[in-house]
């Protein structure tokens, strides 16, 4: 299961994602994020607290939504990372691709510095 | 798409429009069609076009068929291609309840009907209904059924002019046109169903008897209504598994084409439509996850074809490998490399996803780093190297861990890099201890273009053992969910034989009996490479490994 909750913050987009994100889950989170680049929103904060599991399908939909906005000058950047997931990005040494924040408020104010 | 062709996502069934006639594309914000050079042309609003930007309301015409293009204020949303906002004031003569089955209707009214005249009227509906049935329900085709059902419509009700199929799609959001039959070919084939009426028949399925002001061509041209008059029609709701799937339409422009019998019957008729149709899709579906599943062991084949059939013979060292798959194709993928001064490459890797996608992906990447290992001596710079081409396949939800080794075993030396894979575990046999080396590792491959990578030097005494795995060595699941863990194999390698070969025999007995039955889900690959002890030789030669498994081996 995953719940998402989506908001806008400015010209930040930032995503609070809870339960699961894996095989199963994460087509849905590829739907949001097709439209989020039809809408050319390229700003966008991941909000990991909820987040209890991830996989490497999971990985693959934030590394595929980094890799397309980073063409376009954007960014995705992390809030909040922790438990499983924290391990997962450490292993995979996620944390040199993306700029991790403790706080949502720190991840979105960084765009705009 | 538009277009003749079967898998056309408007399918339109006219011999005079092209297979793939034009397309609609969401380009920079705004939704876009484009004639593919059809050989009758695109219109919108009447007007020939190659490539045109759409607006709401705008009228498409390919051939005979006409869409209306209405634009719904989400970004993403879908196009609806049916109009439904007709402007006529429809009066509704008559509905019929179609919730309730018609022929349980009519066993319940048998019971209460006494007249002849009605039991004969009751029992001709019953044997239309139930011969329609049996000449669909073995179709399974849908292209095939649907024009059929509308053959049967028009059959049963000859006083109809034009029958229409829509079918519900995108989770109950659009309503699309899937069959057309017209018995004048100047009839319009295009359909305009008033609110009103859908809402009766999909939110009340109701089945609806109406007459409507018509609202075409001719109409338009100045002509007045009354040399027409109305346009009587019949709508029922197909209803498959207690929801709506779907709507068929009648109409005719004879003054009371339709009686309430015909509305009963024409209910009757929906209802084994709906049947058809839903063992239809059915079947649709079980051939799509066959054609899955085929895919599925096309990709493995393509996998295992990847995987090195022999081990590296090489003098003074012992090479073993091991590699399950999990129930479905995954991700793992290793190889053995010769390269120049008697050295040898070892790769391991965990591509992410599934399938053929997964494995085209591992293709590319197993010649690549074959390529690029016998141009660079150095591990972090094939890796560099590597990471950059895998960055052209474009496939941007994939991405790659792999750790790739060089050993040189005239100097005993191993250089080492990582991108983002586990650890190499290396069990030092004087003294006794074990490293996790993972201080070295980078990005897996595939994140970030400009990515780079560290190599990790070190050498080897007799009796050093090198493991490489990938994580589904670690995360092998016991049947409480428990998982393998990265310390329980520490303890493992600490305490497990000493010779090359063994060990590795030693983890996979471990770790098969923590997992015991518990369905696996993703692969495991284990590789170890160890400088062979000449003590451990002399007092034990039955220590040498006799067995050294592995699938990918032949």
């Amino acid at each position: 299961m995953l719940d998402y909750e989506k908001k806008e913050r400015g010209d930040v987009t930032v995503f609070a994602l809870k339960g699961n994100l894996d095989a199963l889950t994460a087509p849905a989170l590829k739907k949001e994020i097709e439209a989020l680049l039809a809408a050319r929103r390229i700003n966008v904060v991941f909000d990991l607290s909820g987040l209890e599991l991830i996989d490497s399908s999971g990985v693959g939909a934030i590394v595929s939504l980094f890799k397309r906005v980073r063409t376009l000058q954007g960014d995705v950047k992390i809030a909040r990372l922790q438990g499983q997931p924290a391990e997962i990005f450490k292993l995979l040494r996620l944390d040199r691709a993306f700029e991790i924040f403790d706080t949502q408020d720190a991840a979105v104010a960084r765009f705009g510095s | 798409m538009l277009g003749r062709a079967l898998d056309c996502q408007v399918h339109i069934r006219d011999l005079t429009v092209s297979r793939r006639h034009a397309r609609i594309t969401l380009q920079d914000g705004r939704f876009v069609i484009e004639d593919l050079g059809s050989g009758n042309g695109t219109f919108v609003n009447d007007k020939a076009i190659t490539r045109h930007p759409l607006s709401h309301l705008d009228v498409i015409k390919v051939c005979s068929a006409r869409f209306q293009f209405e634009e719904v204020a989400r970004p993403s949303a879908s196009i609806t291609m049916v109009g439904v906002a007709g402007t006529g004031k429809p009066e509704i003569v008559k509905t019929v309840d179609a919730n309730r089955p018609i022929l349980q209707q009519d066993t319940d009214a048998l019971t209460s009907v006494t007249s002849p005249k009605e039991l004969l009227k009751m029992a001709s509906r019953l044997k239309t209904i139930y011969a329609v049935s049996s000449a669909i329900s073995s179709i399974l085709d849908i292209d095939e059924l649907l024009p059929e059902i509308l053959n049967h419509l028009f059959e049963i009700f000859p006083r109809s002019q034009r029958a229409f199929l829509m079918l519900v799609e995108d989770e109950g959001k659009k309503l699309t046109p899937k069959a057309v039959k017209r018995r004048n070919a100047k009839d319009a084939a295009e359909l305009t169903v008033p609110r009103t009426i859908l809402h009766q028949v999909l939110s009340e399925r109701h089945a609806v008897l109406s007459h409507d002001a018509m609202e075409d061509q001719r109409f338009k041209q100045g002509r007045s209504v009354a040399n027409f008059g109305v346009r009587a029609m019949m709508c029922a709701p197909l209803i498959w598994r207690g929801e709506v799937v779907g709507v068929v339409y009648l109409d005719s422009l004879g003054i009371a084409a339709f009686s309430q019998p015909d509305l009963e019957l024409l209910t009757g008729v929906a209802g084994q439509a709906a049947v058809a149709l839903g063992n239809a899709k059915l079947h649709e579906e079980l051939l799509k996850r066959q054609r899955l599943e085929q895919d599925l062991h096309l990709a493995e084949r393509i996998q295992q074809s990847f995987l090195p059939r022999r081990l590296p013979d090489v003098v003074g060292y012992t090479f073993s490998a091991r590699y399950d798959p999990a129930f479905e194709v995954g991700g793992d993928f290793y190889d053995f490399i010769q390269l120049p001064g008697g050295r040898i490459g070892v790769v391991i890797g965990d591509v992410s996803g599934k399938g053929i996608g997964a494995a085209l992906y591992m293709a590319r990447l197993t010649r690549d780093i074959r390529f690029f290992a016998l141009a660079e001596p150095d591990p972090a710079q094939v890796l560099a190297a590597l990471n950059r081409a895998v960055g052209d396949i474009g496939q941007d939800d994939i991405f790659v861990t792999l750790l790739y080794l060089v050993l040189d075993p005239a100097q005993h030396k191993v250089a080492m890099a990582n991108a983002g894979h586990m650890p190499a575990v290396i069990r030092r046999a004087h003294p006794s201890e074990l490293h996790v080396r993972d201080e070295i590792s980078g990005l897996p491959l595939g994140v970030l273009p400009e990515a780079d990578y560290q190599t990790d030097n070190f050498e080897l005494v007799p009796g050093d053992t090198v493991l490489l795995f990938t994580d589904g060595l670690v995360e092998a699941m016991s049947p409480s969910r428990e998982m393998f863990g990265m310390e329980r194999l520490s303890e493992v390698v600490r305490s497990g034989p000493t010779s090359a070969g063994s060990v590795l025999e030693h983890i996979v007995r471990t770790v098969q009996s923590h997992v015991a039955e518990a369905p696996q889900f993703d692969d495991t690959t284990v590789l170890c490479l160890g400088y062979d002890d000449p003590a451990v030789e002399k007092t034990g030669p039955q220590e040498q490994p006799t067995l050294r498994p592995s699938r990918g081996r032949r």
